[in-house]
């Protein structure tokens, strides 16, 4: 029984523009990513420009390539298949190109402020509340349109791709939201509202969840489109996909705390990260052999069809990291994975084997389709595919290597009991080969992106584009009987609301769990009398600390190891970071843990600290820090920081109204105080107005409170 | 709450329930016959022949 047909128009022109901006920013990202990865190892190439050095562009590769180039390709894959699989075209094309040009925008202010400097210190999230809010507004539009266009399908059912894609949009809306709750102090620079332990795992709990949201459940929605159009038949089992999706995502949202393994979180949020990531492997694999078994009797034709190259390549990365992931969240391989480049090494199989090859074969797909003609050479694609996967690999096990070798020299120990290698850079200077062998297998990933641009130029050339596609379907019936035996579960597969409704639940189950109890047990963050605030001077410091993304290289978390307290000092307390907003503890050890710096075993003068950030290799011969000079010119913003303080205030650190009042001449004392020592130790030029003296105040700081408090 | 005592009661009642739910969709999926899946399955398939072929004379 089914309803007079009606014609109407698929609007193409949407797609067509989210795989062009798809394009331009893979390209622009993966250039970014390039610079990166000659930078680790060629200091030189930090230009000693604010605006080129690594602490600035890492960000902004990872932001490019995240939300950027995998964004725009989950818009294009998701505006294709949403209009064909409910047979309607989008509610809105007004909505549509407001979200193209929005998230266009969005994209272009994050380049310039992160390149400029403008961040919130968090790891994935470090855009500023200007832009958070504007990527909330276009999040919503996104989802306005989708819904709208659901609500007014032509096929009742919605097919498995698009509860992954409502899942998306309610998760990635929630993650955003309590993730960037984050207090203004003027137009571009706020501070997080959580501090220390809690930031942590709020931050790794939407970090973790923006893997599994933003990269991994949409393209699941794409693969369960994209791949069955590709092989002309039906998923392999569309009960797997339901048992797949359910599974999916109530376990992921809870996965987030295998980040902060060993570090000072309470022992039982690390355990539920570890318990939760193991059994994630099940529902990822059920995911990988759907999307593999499609292409059951068909593997014939894997051998003439790029495309599904490219698509058997991306599941297969798929289902190996994650059955890695797991693996990195038992706390034993944790140790040796977790601040090395073994986890850089992880992250890669899956942006560039699952989402970067998912999206080049969906693309190769669409192209033809759009512009009614031929791609424009098969063999071309083929040598995009083989040089890729190639690079691939000479990204990924060159990394593994180092990763391995870095961490076994980090722990040794000789006869005597003294670390075998005490100096830092030594474990630097090791895998110095293996950073020069990455960045072959990035520029060989990079060759066959130029392939596959030129494939799309030509291909576009040659055909005619079909802006609106014709097509007509049956309207829907407002009646309609349900079959036989249908169970629970296929009435909410018509039911859009509700699916949404009992999506946002499942998630959230896990993310109260998980963090309620983080924010309200006190005793979770045992108290230490000696942590005291930081004083003005080392507050601008601080900042400075965060916007050269000092973090990108250099934690301020010492695990309870051996050799890390031989290396570093004593592990690191929860209690040690309650004013710290955000937190700063970073994920990867290029540079050594900064936590105890200024403590007696590691602490230097503030004339080593001066000449080590002009050139640190003036002080540590062949080290691959970038320089700063630009700290020794700029004046620290002196006038910002009553203000600063009393946010922080706001935020519960306890300065009083005195000491906000004064705070602008302590600062002025304290710079004065160490720029007479560095001019006592022979440092004529010592400034006390610039920015250096700030940063070498925070760093003769860091860890000195629980030191004292050890002494008395 | 005061001390981290008992929190452990969390996870696992939350983890019993999902448990439930989980059974609740296998039971689901297992009992239900898949002739009813065969449209929803063939859903990204069908709508080719409709609007290609049209636009490719
Ligand atoms: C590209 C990665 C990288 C970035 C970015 C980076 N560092 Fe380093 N840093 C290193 C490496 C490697 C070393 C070890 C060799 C050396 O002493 O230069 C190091 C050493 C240090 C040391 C000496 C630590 C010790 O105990 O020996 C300090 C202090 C330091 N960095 C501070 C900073 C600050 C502050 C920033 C941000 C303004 C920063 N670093 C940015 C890589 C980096």
């Amino acid at each position: 029984m089914s309803g007079p047909l009606e014609r109407f128009h698929y609007d193409n022109r949407i797609v067509k523009l989210f795989a062009y901006a798809t394009i331009l920013w893979g390209v622009v990202g993966m250039l970014v990513g390039l610079l990166v990865a000659f930078q680790i190892y060629l200091p030189a190439l930090n230009f000693s420009l604010e605006f080129t050095t690594f602490g600035r562009t890492r960000p902004l590769h990872t932001n490019a390539v995240i939300f950027a180039f995998v964004g725009n390709g989950i818009f294009t894959g998701v505006y294709y298949s949403l209009q064909r699989l409910l047979k309607t075209r989008m509610w809105s094309d007004k909505l549509s190109l407001i979200n193209f040009w929005g998230w266009q925008l969005i994209i272009v202010a994050a380049a310039i402020t992160l390149l400029a400097g403008f961040t919130t210190g968090k790891e994935y999230a470090e855009l500023e509340w200007p832009i958070d809010i504007a990527i909330a507004g276009i999040w919503v539009v996104f989802g306005w349109n989708m819904f709208a266009t659901i609500l007014r399908r032509r096929e009742r059912h919605i097919y498995v791709a698009i509860w992954f894609y409502i899942a998306t949009f309610v998760t990635v809306a929630v993650l955003h939201i309590v993730n960037s709750f984050e207090w203004p102090v003027s137009f571009l620079k706020s501070y997080s509202l959580y501090a220390g332990v809690q930031d942590a795992i709020v931050q790794w709990w939407y970090g973790h969840n923006a893997v599994a949201f933003f990269l991994t459940t949409p393209y699941l929605g794409l693969m369960y489109y994209f791949v069955p159009k590709a092989v002309n038949r039906p998923v392999y089992s569309y009960k797997l996909s339901i048992i797949h999706f359910w599974a999916l995502i109530f376990l992921y949202i809870w996965a987030g705390p295998h980040h902060l393994l060993y570090s000072s979180t309470p022992g039982w949020i690390q355990t539920l990260g570890t318990v939760f990531s193991v059994m994630l492997i099940a529902p990822s694999w059920g995911g990988m052999i759907n999307g593999l078994l499609t292409l059951r009797g068909a593997w014939d034709r894997v051998r003439d069809s790029a495309v599904l190259k490219f698509f058997v390549v991306a599941i297969t990365a798929y289902g190996m990291s994650t059955f890695e992931g797991p693996m990195l969240s038992l706390k034993s391989v944790n140790a040796i994975s977790h601040f090395t480049d073994w986890t850089i090494a992880h992250v890669h199989i899956g942006a560039l084997g699952w989402n970067g090859f998912l999206t080049f074969g969906m693309i190769y797909w669409l192209i033809p389709r759009l512009f009614n003609t031929k791609l424009y050479s098969m063999k071309l694609a083929n040598a995009h595919f083989w040089i890729g996967t190639t690079g691939m690999l000479f990204y990924a096990i060159p990394l593994y290597w180092a990763g391995f070798t870095q961490y076994l020299m980090w722990q040794e120990f000789t006869a005597e009991g003294f670390l075998a290698y005490p100096n830092f850079l030594e474990t630097v200077t090791q895998i110095k080969p293996m950073y020069i062998m990455r960045s072959i297998g990035g520029s060989m990933y990079f060759i066959g992106v130029i392939l596959f641009v030129i494939n799309v130029v030509k291909t576009v050339r040659a055909g005619s584009f079909i802006a609106n596609e014709e097509a007509e379907a049956p309207a829907l019936q407002s009646t309609y009987v349900a079959g036989h035996g249908e169970g629970w579960h296929r009435p909410l597969e018509r039911k859009p609301v509700q699916f949404l409704l009992l999506t946002l639940i499942v998630i959230l189950i896990g993310g109260a769990v998980e963090m309620v109890p983080a924010f309200l047990v006190k005793s979770n963050v045992p108290t230490i009398e000696a942590v005291k605030p930081y004083t003005p001077l080392e507050l601008q410091g601080r900042d400075i600390y965060l916007k050269e993304g000092c973090y990108n290289c250099h934690s301020q978390m010492v695990r309870p190891f051996r050799h890390e307290i031989e290396r570093y000092g004593d592990y690191s307390k929860s209690g040690e970071y309650v004013y710290d907003h955000p937190f700063q503890w970073g994920s990867k050890r290029t540079g050594p843990d900064l936590a105890r710096e200024g403590t007696a075993k590691l602490k230097k003068s503030h004339s080593w600290h001066f000449y080590h950030m002009l050139d640190p290799r003036s002080m540590s011969p062949g080290s691959i820090m970038p320089r700063y000079p630009w700290l020794f010119a700029k004046d620290i913003d002196v006038s910002s920081t009553p203000q600063k303080m009393a946010v922080m205030a706001k935020l519960g650190v306890p300065y009083t109204d005195e000491e906000i009042k004064a705070g602008t001449d302590a600062l002025k004392a304290q710079a004065e105080a160490i720029s007479a020592e560095l001019k006592a130790q022979g440092v004529k030029d010592a400034d006390a107005g610039k920015e250096i003296i700030a940063l070498i105040a925070y760093l003769q700081r860091l860890g000195t409170d629980t030191e004292k408090a050890g002494k008395e | 709450m005061e001390t981290i005592d008992g929190v452990a009661i969390f996870p696992i009642v939350s983890l019993i329930i999902f448990f439930l739910f989980f059974l609740l969709v296998l039971v689901h999926v297992f009992s239900t016959d898949k002739r009813n899946y065969e449209h929803a399955g063939n859903l990204p398939l069908d709508e080719e022949d409709k609007t290609i072929k049209k636009a490719m004379p």
